[in-house]
């Protein structure tokens, strides 16, 4: 078997993607559930505003993965951006101080690897993952110290987020996309978009390759940030963060969204609905007594499909 | 006295690392940048505490390697984006990993009576064969592989098996060190327990100039640092939450020290010129 470069790129190739990963998913949920009846029942149940809520989230971080890879950027770290994004929100009075707070506190999460990446040339993968694994532990220091709630008693949480309804939220999604959409139509977007053709073209192109790399990242952290913060605040109860709820895990969820929806605006808006029901499916596992962590390998397996689909839109696979 | 406990904690916490990272070193050299190390770690500490010490073992290295394979066929042979399908293998390990270990939460596992020292002499012995191994004819071509895939292949190599051999080495490697953590090092295993050393060796595989024997001593600055902050745990009144973050943050900044200093002689550096670039035949 080997890759065959196609004469013209195939626009199909992530909708082939899209229905491998379907196919994946619905074999996964009948090899677990081994029951026509109970998988249709897993796949058909759903409830229209969890999904809304978790479509709008992970939309947020797939704009935010996308700003970062349509730049040759590797950021893996919107997790860790995500938590720092939360914890400003908690720390914050009322939803558009808890917007505010939660973008530049994740974008000065995201500092560090781009300064790195920038001038020391390190592999900003590598750094914003393993910052993604710190974050989680120093949002614990928080919950237990600084941000804890002492009305709580002996139960260890933070104060209560403000909220947010999830009308607002899709506003805010709708905002991202259209400034992304903007951004791509400037200069400024241009050489952010060059940068993924090499360091050098941008050198060429007579600008600094290192404002660009900040640049990118900065905005990649920052826009992960206001989707921590939407997570939080979009919630019914429960907007507190508990030292076993730090982590939620939307950072894969809206990097997968990004990839299967052709690292585009739009398509990723349309591969976080799928991402969305996704998440649903998994919860219906959960209810029917089956391992909730089926949605971690699900998505994951959804990323690679999403990762084939990049390689299928120029190459296809000849068996041979 | 206090000094000694800390040297033979640091010895006994180096094994896992400088075993990924000999992993890594031999994976990086032929052109991967394996993030998926990390799940490979995960995966096959899970296996082992699933099944207890004699098997435990032996299942961990078989299924971690056959992961690690698993990644490579995608990352090389189908030129999936080495990075990202590294992350998705991770996230998806943690998840299948938790859930197969979930009845062994809480169990401790009897641990082979074994000091740091002895341990850390093993890894260090294995370090000088892979250090021996990468001057073979073999250790060449999985070089070669790192910095010309196109000269090799041109000299009748296939590029993508050699991927594959220094790929089933990774995971042998990567998965030793996972069934090491939970069965000889904690003895005991949570869900959260062995994350990131998977992660820690890709950076000190960097650290180490992607020399093997260097990697002995790359290996012992998070170990070093993570016993120290058990050590200080008692001590200071600092988090212990914040303690945690500290082998992360000193690693990054002595590869920020490393990559700045052999920056001047950039031209001469072992970096493998194609890491984490896809090698697609047809583009020679």
């Amino acid at each position: 078997m080997r890759l065959v470069q196609r004469p013209s790129p195939s626009p199909l190739s992530y909708l082939y993607a899209a229905a491998g990963s379907l196919a994946t998913s619905i074999a996964v949920v009948f090899a677990f559930t081994g029951d026509p009846e109970k998988s249709l029942q897993a796949l058909s149940t759903v409830d229209p505003w969890l999904v809304a809520r978790i479509f709008v989230i992970v939309g947020i971080i797939a704009a935010a993965s996308l700003l970062s890879y349509r730049s040759g950027l590797w950021n893996i770290g919107q997790e860790g951006q995500a938590v720092v994004g939360a914890l400003a929100a908690v720390a914050s009075q009322n939803p558009a101080e808890a917007l505010a707070a939660a973008t530049a506190a994740a974008a000065a999460w995201a500092l560090a690897p781009a300064l790195l990446r920038a001038f020391a040339e390190v592999n900003e993968a590598v750094t914003t993952f393993l910052l993604s694994l710190a974050a989680v532990s120093v949002a614990r220091y928080f919950v237990e110290g600084p941000l804890r709630d002492p009305g709580m008693r002996g139960f260890i949480a933070t104060y209560e987020a403000p909220a947010l309804s999830i009308a607002a939220a899709a506003a805010i999604f709708a905002a991202v996309l259209a400034g992304i959409a903007a951004l791509y139509r400037t200069r400024l977007g241009l050489s952010l978009r060059l940068l993924a053709s090499g360091e050098e073209v941008v050198k060429y192109a007579g600008r600094s390759p290192r404002v660009y790399i900040l640049l990118a990242l900065l905005l990649s952290g920052a826009v992960s940030g206001i989707g921590g913060a939407v997570e939080i605040m979009t919630r019914e109860a429960g907007r507190y963060m508990t030292l076993q709820q730090v982590s939620t895990g939307f950072g894969l969820y809206g990097i997968s969204a990004a990839w299967l929806g052709a690292l585009h605006p739009i398509g990723s808006a349309a591969a976080s609905l799928y991402i969305a029901w996704l998440y649903q499916v998994a919860i219906n596992l959960k209810i029917l007594g089956l391992p909730a962590q089926v949605a971690n390998a699900l998505v994951g397996t959804a990323m690679a499909w999403g990762l084939a689909g990049y390689v299928l839109h120029r190459y296809r696979v000849v068996w041979r | 006295m206090a000094l000694e406990a800390l040297a033979l904690g640091a010895a006994k916490g180096a094994v896992p690392t400088l075993l990924a990272t000999l992993g890594a070193v031999v994976g990086q050299r032929a052109g991967v940048l394996n993030l998926g190390l990390e799940g490979v770690v995960y995966l096959s500490a899970a296996v082992a505490a699933a099944l207890g010490p004699p098997w435990g073992y032996i299942a961990a290295l078989v299924v971690g390697t056959a992961y690690n394979l698993l990644y490579y066929y995608l990352s090389n042979d189908m030129a999936l984006n080495q990075i990202l399908l590294g992350f998705a293998f991770t996230m998806a390990a943690y998840g299948i990993g938790s859930q197969l270990a979930q009845p062994a939460v809480g169990k401790p596992f009897e641990k082979p009576p074994i000091t740091g020292l002895e341990a850390f002499a093993a890894a260090t012995a294995l370090a000088v064969a892979i250090h021996i191994m990468l001057r073979t004819r073999l250790g060449l071509a999985i070089k070669a592989s790192g910095d010309d895939p196109a000269s090799l292949d041109l000299i009748g190599v296939d590029v993508y098996r050699v991927r594959k051999i220094a790929g089933v080495i990774e995971g042998v490697l990567a998965s030793a060190a996972g069934a090491y953590l939970v069965l000889a090092y904690y003895g005991s295993w949570t869900e959260s327990l062995v994350m990131g050393w998977g992660t820690l060796a890709v950076i000190t595989a960097m650290i180490a100039l992607w020399n093997p024997v260097a990697a002995i001593g790359a290996s012992l600055v998070p170990s070093i640092f993570i016993t120290l902050s058990y050590a200080l745990q008692s001590y200071l009144q600092a988090s212990p939450h914040l303690l945690n973050t500290v082998p992360y943050l000193v690693s990054i900044a002595v590869l920020v020290a490393v990559q700045l200093a052999t920056r001047k002689t950039r031209g001469k550096t072992p970096a493998p010129r194609w890491l984490a670039k896809p090698y697609i035949r047809e583009e020679r």
